[in-house]
């Protein structure tokens, strides 16, 4: 009853527009004939002919349209009854037909109202599988108030804030490229075990972000835990939704890392009953406060190629400002060979806090030994970005990092490359090279050209007058400093064991 | 030099399947990989949990994104197969996704597994639509299928329904996998009538017969 009565509802509409398209036609021969009364001459028939001929296009157009809208209407009809259908195991009450009837009507009234393109709100709805999931969950909570019809304005929100970040403007298929290169990321730089543990096994993040992200988790967890994880989500922006799925992550990493790729595909969509909703929340809350927000670029269904096909990308490069700033048009953000998560020098180098150095260790990794000889930043170490694993170089500077950070807890480092060696290989290299205990591992958008940009006045040249320093000097003053650090890591186990 | 690593992580035991993609050499076991294609709702899921699990669930959540079993097939001479099984999600708008999915990418299985060995296209006995999309998913699966001689065959699901119900007959289904050359089956994933073990069955069978042993051995 409630498919046939919303087909109604649009096909009424749309056949109240048809007719005050008809209107016009009806006129058409009025106008002809007043026209002819006042002039005979056969131009003005011929250019009046086009008029009428445009017309008669435009309202065919028209027509075209609404009637691909009303196929869209009766395809979306079907397919929610069809989804509707398959949530019973949501909630006791999904069993009734009655309830499927009226969470499939809230539904088509929310496409009624919003997914059509005049509407008021600006952003156009549509239907996408995981909807009819979410709008059970609405529906289940709000009953309980009865107050069923929120639904509609709750799914045009949770659409608009969330969901529609995930589809393609003009497809508006999916598209979870940018989120899945995100996702590994962020783990590279939190949970680094955990990054290279899937890398090792090749799992792919689109096998569950799909499903998480297009229910909200409404799939993967009970009802009553999800409506709690969407009480914080709906209080955040959509970036909160990857930062639960970190928080995921990070409590089941212990049985993660045990597994190979079918138990982890088999755990990874099962994973009720194994997770403390409460510690998820307040661990994404510390990754969200924790994350420079620019690690996270705002349009996640940015297709970098289609931008560089672009005829203006090449205009832009001649523009001075751009010309300056190589890295905003080669959009690093969208390489997916790029696994490490990247900082802009402004975040990074907030020069108005005089704390700003703190915790922070920059790393040059320029190719060339002499670039940095001749300008790097102050208090920025030196390492052969080209040395790769196997090289005791490579072992050296792996070492260094490691203690470093065992010795000041929190250190973000930060790898300075350049335009042909952004530094997000050798970052990667020094992840696998510490075997995923190096954590906080970032890139410099833009490498040195961006500091000498933004803070030409951190940047000093090398050297100390009669004194050759080469990088083997460099490594010499590692191995001093590894020295120093295990004196001192003995000196407080010892000191431990004495108390 | 070079102690600091001494505490680094201890190496973790890895819990591997009974059936090793790594295993030996001299029991070697059979790989091929299935993907189960077509339009949302015609019960692709349930097709595959009838399969592995020899169940019905009438509480099937519909597939957001996809979903992944395997499961081994013995023959009468003794060997096996084992078939990886992806399950996809039918909707309109992940569609787009779709040719993630076609390729595995495992490091294991990458020589063989860029595409799968074959791919059940599905529609339902009771939405005459859905027998009419067969088409675009065939298409589909030549766009991105880079395996030629991938096994293709055309299922007919729900055949447990009322006559009142249904929308394609039987003889319909047939005439048109016929037409393109395709082997048909008719399914009801809610009976246990061993409709879908025969599929499966007749599937892993001739894709022991298309393909050689080195083409299904994952061994890289």
């Amino acid at each position: 009853m409630s498919v046939q009565s919303s087909i109604m509802d649009r096909i009424s509409s749309i056949f109240s527009f048809g007719f005050g398209g008809q209107k016009p036609q009806q006129q058409q021969p009025q106008e002809i004939t007043q026209s002819q009364k006042k002039s005979n001459k056969a131009s003005e028939n011929l250019s009046l002919k086009e008029k009428n001929q445009n017309k008669n296009i435009n309202q065919a157009n028209e027509i075209r349209q609404k009637s691909q809208d009303l196929i869209q209407i009766y395809r979306d009809t079907i397919q929610v009854w069809n989804d509707i259908k398959r949530c019973e195991h949501f909630h006791p009450l999904m069993r009734y037909e009655s309830v499927k009837k009226r969470v499939h009507r809230l539904i088509m009234m929310f496409l009624n109202i919003y997914g059509n393109s005049e509407n008021n709100s600006g952003v156009q709805c549509c239907y996408v599988q995981g909807l009819d999931s979410i709008a059970v969950v609405l529906y289940t909570q709000y009953l309980n108030y009865s107050k069923e019809f929120y639904v509609i304005s709750m799914l045009k929100q949770i659409f608009t804030n969330f969901l529609k970040h995930f589809l393609d403007k003009e497809t508006n298929n999916l598209s979870f490229k940018y989120p899945c290169i995100l996702i590994q990321r962020l783990l590279s730089y939190y949970e680094p075990e955990l990054y290279l543990h899937f890398k090792q096994i090749e799992f792919q993040h689109d096998m569950y972000l799909v499903c998480w992200v297009m229910t909200l988790f409404a799939h993967s967890i009970e009802i009553e835990k999800v409506v709690n994880i969407w009480t914080e989500l709906f209080c955040e922006r959509v970036e909160f939704l990857f930062y639960i799925t970190l928080g995921i992550l990070k409590q089941i990493k212990d049985k993660l890392l045990l597994l190979d790729l079918n138990s982890t595909l088999g755990i990874i969509n099962n994973i009720q009953g194994l997770i403390d909703i409460d510690n998820v929340l307040l661990q994404a809350k510390i990754y969200m406060n924790k994350t420079p927000p620019s690690f996270i670029q705002s349009d996640f269904v940015f297709d970098a190629k289609r931008q560089m096909q672009n005829n203006a990308v090449d205009m832009l490069k001649q523009n001075e400002y751009f010309a300056q700033r190589w890295w905003e048009l080669e959009y690093l953000d969208y390489r997916d060979d790029i696994e490490v998560c990247l900082v802009s020098a402004d975040e990074i180098i907030n020069v108005q806090n005089p704390n700003w150095k703190k915790n922070k260790l920059f790393i040059d990794v320029r190719e060339d030994f002499s670039g940095f000889y001749g300008l790097h930043m102050k208090g920025s170490y030196y390492m052969d970005g080209s040395s790769e694993e196997g090289d005791t170089e490579f072992h050296i500077y792996a070492e260094f990092l490691q203690l470093f950070q065992e010795t000041q807890l929190e250190t973000v480092i930060v790898i300075i490359g350049e335009r042909d060696q952004i530094g997000h290989e050798f970052a990667q290299n020094i992840i696998k090279e510490t075997s995923g205990q190096l954590t906080q591992v970032c890139v410099l958008k833009g490498g040195i050209d961006a500091i000498c940009l933004e803070q030409p006045k951190l940047m000093r040249k090398g050297g100390i007058k009669g004194k050759s320093e080469t990088s083997k000097d460099f490594i010499t003053q590692y191995e001093r400093f590894i020295k120093k650090a295990k004196q001192s890591k003995q000196l407080q186990a010892s000191q431990k064991t004495f108390n | 030099m070079g102690n600091c690593n001494k505490k680094g992580k201890p190496s973790r035991p890895s819990v591997r399947d009974p059936i090793n993609i790594r295993g030996d050499k001299e029991n070697k076991v059979s790989y091929a990989k299935v993907v189960l294609i077509g339009n949302s709702g015609v019960g692709k899921t349930s097709i595959a949990q009838r399969f592995i699990e020899g169940k019905f669930d009438e509480n099937n959540k519909n597939t957001v994104g996809a979903s992944y079993f395997q499961k081994n097939i013995s023959f009468k001479d003794g060997s096996s197969l084992c078939l990886y099984i992806w399950d996809t999600a039918g909707g309109e708008k992940f569609q787009a996704l779709a040719p993630l999915y076609y390729r595995v990418k495992s490091k294991y299985i990458i020589n063989i597994f860029q595409n799968a060995h074959a791919a059940v296209v599905c529609y339902s006995v009771t939405d005459d639509d859905s027998l009419k999309q067969i088409d675009t998913w065939l298409n589909k699966l030549d766009e991105h299928g880079n395996i030629a001689k991938m096994i293709k065959v055309v299922v007919g699901n729900k055949s447990d329904v009322d006559k009142s119900e249904r929308r394609v007959d039987l003889k319909e289904g047939k005439l048109f996998a016929q037409q393109r050359d395709l082997p048909f089956f008719e399914t009801s994933a809610l009976l246990n009538d061993g409709s879908i073990d025969e599929l499966f069955q007749k599937l892993a069978s001739q894709i022991k017969q298309s393909f050689t042993k080195e083409e299904l051995h994952a061994t890289v």
